[in-house]
């Protein structure tokens, strides 16, 4: 058996090539090869902020950064973008809240009521500004539009890896808030619009029924040993 | 650099050609003997170095690993003396806004109570919501709790609390209903049944899922329910200790907001712990799948209030933990490749052990191979064996992995890896507290008045949890305990705050002569560098 070095892997070692990152003003050497999160800590920024999952699906080290190549600004995860020389990278400001509010167990007819909670969602201009700022590169103008017509399947599916940071939110010049009304598509479409449960409605009745209490009495009673011989028996 | 492509050619004459051949052959199940013996010779639950006797509190002579004992054996950061007005007063606490602390809070709400979120990070960051593969309930035909409860013992190695499995199975079904409540959207099958996927150590197939975004979408459906309902949240601002009455009862909590020097003080009926796990405490230096809040902080501050833990010697590391390149070391693959076909093999081109085995037996096999000389090492020093995911096409058709598994596809495209072509490194990561805080059936601990959900607690799971098993937890035991949490909170009034708990456990630490403890909880694990001038 063997440690594992869990900290942040700081290799020293000469032949790793470094590159020149800019960091909220900042230029700092860092070795190639690591993600912007891992260059904050490298370079001695200790966040609370910024930081969640480290897994690529929370959204709390978005980060706004260019590349000498362009002075645009992209949209990336920060636990999932590899520094490059010459990058420029800081924060996106935290998802903004939501100035929509509904009670999903009130939704009736979740195409015909986009417009009551979501007021401005017919109200794209097709700028591409949400696709492009996207790290998760889902098509959000274009589930947008399924959106607005009322195809809350497709544009649920599409909006699936959505993580919420909210650049699309911060991005649209309507602003719709694009995040939130996929998200309402979603979960109108799973409660209202998608084949109901049956199998689960089906099983949860029958343990109210008590159909299995029984068997689950004589299981609970067994000793541990007896316990064990049942489990294993007819094990695939 | 060595890319992980590069590994692969390397290796590649070993592995791809035998691919047909391996395609459908399941590896000989252990015996139970064998279990036994692989896990007691290279599970690091039974690395006897690793652990130490805890000194004080509940329970104290009982064995954790260090770096736990440390904690469980911290001061607290306040001083007992000061002065406790407080800045909210609530029915009902919840202390983590993950998928346990929202569910019972939203339950709560429901009910009536007053319900006020209190998280370290924000609303939603959690383990939960990395979770992959799918949650876990009876469901099918064939299938009933009774199988449930079996699989579930089986894997806890018969050590869970029977009454508290009991709950979890025979509430999975109605719990995953009011997800579905929520606005989760479980996967469907062509024909509108819902999909259900196999997972390790299980005799049915029982898990639901969305594709492999499971945790993001029940996490993202109970966040906007919460928000909605308008429970106040305080993010950023983790507890540091409970407060009780000086007479057993759990009263409220103090916040320690990030940026503040100021205390939050809240007054509360109830108290429910719903903080999660331990992984960013890296137990034995296993890097961890966690998320960056996970260091435990509830287990420190329900043992000083005097709640006693179970099972906090075993915890579960997860078999495919990505070791290379070294920016996603410790992600984890989810379990449910291997179900659909993903095989593990060691430096030979070799199968080592069943894919489906429980967690434990899996970690503890890929350990063996790498002790044996029969791993692949990394230019970084790491060791691992091969999770050869083209197996999912090749046993399935071509494409299916890229349809069940966008969120894995996507991690690796990021790094120039396509998985549907070449096998990945990995390792066994920390990725779970199997243990934790005793509750009984309705989410009470033994001090009154303070509730747990969800991977903070214990019993539930015995010794080692499957697959699919903690989602259904969060959800079960949020809704009951956040019920129970509201009920009790129409019985009684709010109590006096101190901190005598606090006090004594620092005379405790100071008669068992624990001479320079740390202070917990520490709340984020220390990865910056000194900052340099």
């Amino acid at each position: 058996m063997f440690r594992e070095d869990c900290r942040v892997k700081t290799p020293e070692d000469q032949d790793i090539p470094k590159v020149s990152v800019e960091i909220l003003g900042r230029t700092f050497q860092v070795p190639a090869g690591i993600t912007a999160v891992d260059a904050l800590w490298l370079t001695g920024h200790a966040l609370e902020r910024g930081v969640g999952c480290l897994g690529g699906v929370c959204g709390a080290c978005t980060m706004l950064y260019t590349t000498p190549e362009s002075m645009e600004f992209r949209v990336g995860l920060g636990c999932r973008t590899v520094v490059t020389d010459g990058m420029s990278f800081f924060p996106f400001p935290q998802r903004g809240r939501s100035r929509y509010r509904y009670d999903l167990s009130e939704v009736k007819d979740p195409a015909g009521e986009l417009l009551d909670h979501y007021d401005r969602a017919d109200k794209c201009r097709h700028c591409h500004g949400c696709t492009n700022v996207c790290p998760q590169k889902i098509q959000v103008e274009e589930a947008i539009e399924l959106a607005a017509k009322g195809e809350f399947e497709k544009a649920g599916e599409m909006f699936l890896p959505c993580v919420m940071c909210g650049a699309c939110f911060a991005e649209c010049p309507e602003e719709m808030e694009p995040n939130h009304i996929l998200l309402y598509a979603r979960r109108s479409f799973a409660l209202r619009l998608a084949h109901p449960p049956r199998e689960l409605e089906r099983m949860a009745q029958a343990i109210n029924e008590g159909k299995f209490a029984q068997v689950m009495e004589e299981i609970l009673a067994l000793s541990d040993e007896d316990l064990a011989a049942r489990c294993e028996e007819g094990r695939r | 650099m060595t890319t992980l492509r590069h590994i692969f050619d390397v290796n590649a004459a070993r592995i791809v050609p035998t691919r047909e051949g391996r395609k459908g052959v399941r590896f000989s199940p252990l015996s139970p003997e064998e279990r036994e013996r692989l896990l007691s010779s290279f599970h690091p639950d039974y690395k006897a170095g690793a652990y130490r006797e805890i000194r004080v509190g509940p329970n104290k002579g009982d064995r954790t690993v260090s770096e736990l004992a440390d904690l469980l054996e911290s001061d607290s950061p306040l001083d007992p003396g000061m002065g406790l007005p407080p800045d909210h007063t609530t029915d009902l606490l919840v202390i983590g806004g993950g998928g346990a602390g929202c569910t019972a809070a939203l339950v709560a709400h429901r009910l009536g109570a007053r319900a006020m979120i209190a998280t370290k990070l924000r609303l939603g960051d959690s383990n939960t919501v990395m979770a992959e593969g799918g949650v876990q309930t009876a469901v099918g035909e064939d299938d009933s709790p009774v199988e449930h409860f079996k699989d579930a013992i089986r894997g806890g190695h018969y050590k869970n609390d029977r009454n508290l499995l009991r709950v979890l199975v025979e509430e999975g079904p109605e719990a995953m209903l009011w997800l579905c409540d929520q606005g989760v959207l479980f996967d469907r099958e062509p024909d509108g049944r819902l999909r259900v996927k196999s997972g390790g150590g299980t005799s049915r197939s029982r898990l639901l899922a969305c594709e492999d975004y499971t945790g993001l979408d029940i996490m993202r459906a109970l966040r906007e329910s919460v928000v909605h309902s308008g429970i106040p949240v305080l993010e950023y601002s983790p507890a540091v200790e409970l407060l009780s009455d000086g007479e057993g009862r759990c009263t409220g909590a103090v916040l320690q907001p990030f940026g503040s020097s100021r205390p939050v003080v809240i007054r509360a009926k109830a108290v429910l712990l719903a903080a999660g796990g331990i992984g960013r405490l890296h137990f034995q230096g296993f890097p961890t799948s966690n998320h960056f809040g996970a260091t435990g902080d509830a287990l420190v501050m329900a043992y000083r209030l005097g709640v006693g833990l179970v099972d906090i010697d075993t915890f579960q590391y997860h078999p495919t933990g990505v070791i290379y390149p070294g920016f996603l070391a410790g992600a984890l693959v989810t379990e449910g490749m291997r179900s659909m076909g993903a095989q593990l093999l060691n430096s030979r081109g070799g199968r080592f052990i069943d894919e489906m085995e429980t967690r434990d037996v899996v970690s503890a096999a890929i350990i063996r191979e790498c002790h044996h000389g029969r791993g692949i090492s990394t230019p970084s020093g790491k060791c691992g064996v091969w999770l050869d995911a083209p197996m999912i096409d090749v046993t399935n058709a071509p494409g299916t992995l890229a349809a069940r598994f966008p969120n894995m596809v996507r991690q690796f495209t990021r790094v120039d890896v396509d998985i549907s072509k070449q096998a990945i490194l990995v390792y066994p990561t920390l990725h779970y507290q199997n243990g934790g805080i005793r509750i009984d059936a309705s989410g009470e601990s033994a001090i009154p008045n303070l509730f747990a959900a969800g991977e903070a607690t214990g019993g539930i799971h015995g010794r080692n949890r499957l697959m699919g098993n903690s989602l259904l937890d969060v959800v079960v035991f949020g809704r009951r305990a956040g019920a129970a949490a509201a009920r009790r909170s129409r019985e009684i009034d709010h109590g006096r705050l101190s901190l005598d708990h606090a006090a004594q456990h620092r005379a405790a630490l100071k008669d068992a002569g624990v001479a320079q403890p740390l202070v917990g909880p520490i709340l984020v694990p220390t990865y910056a560098r000194p900052r340099a001038v």
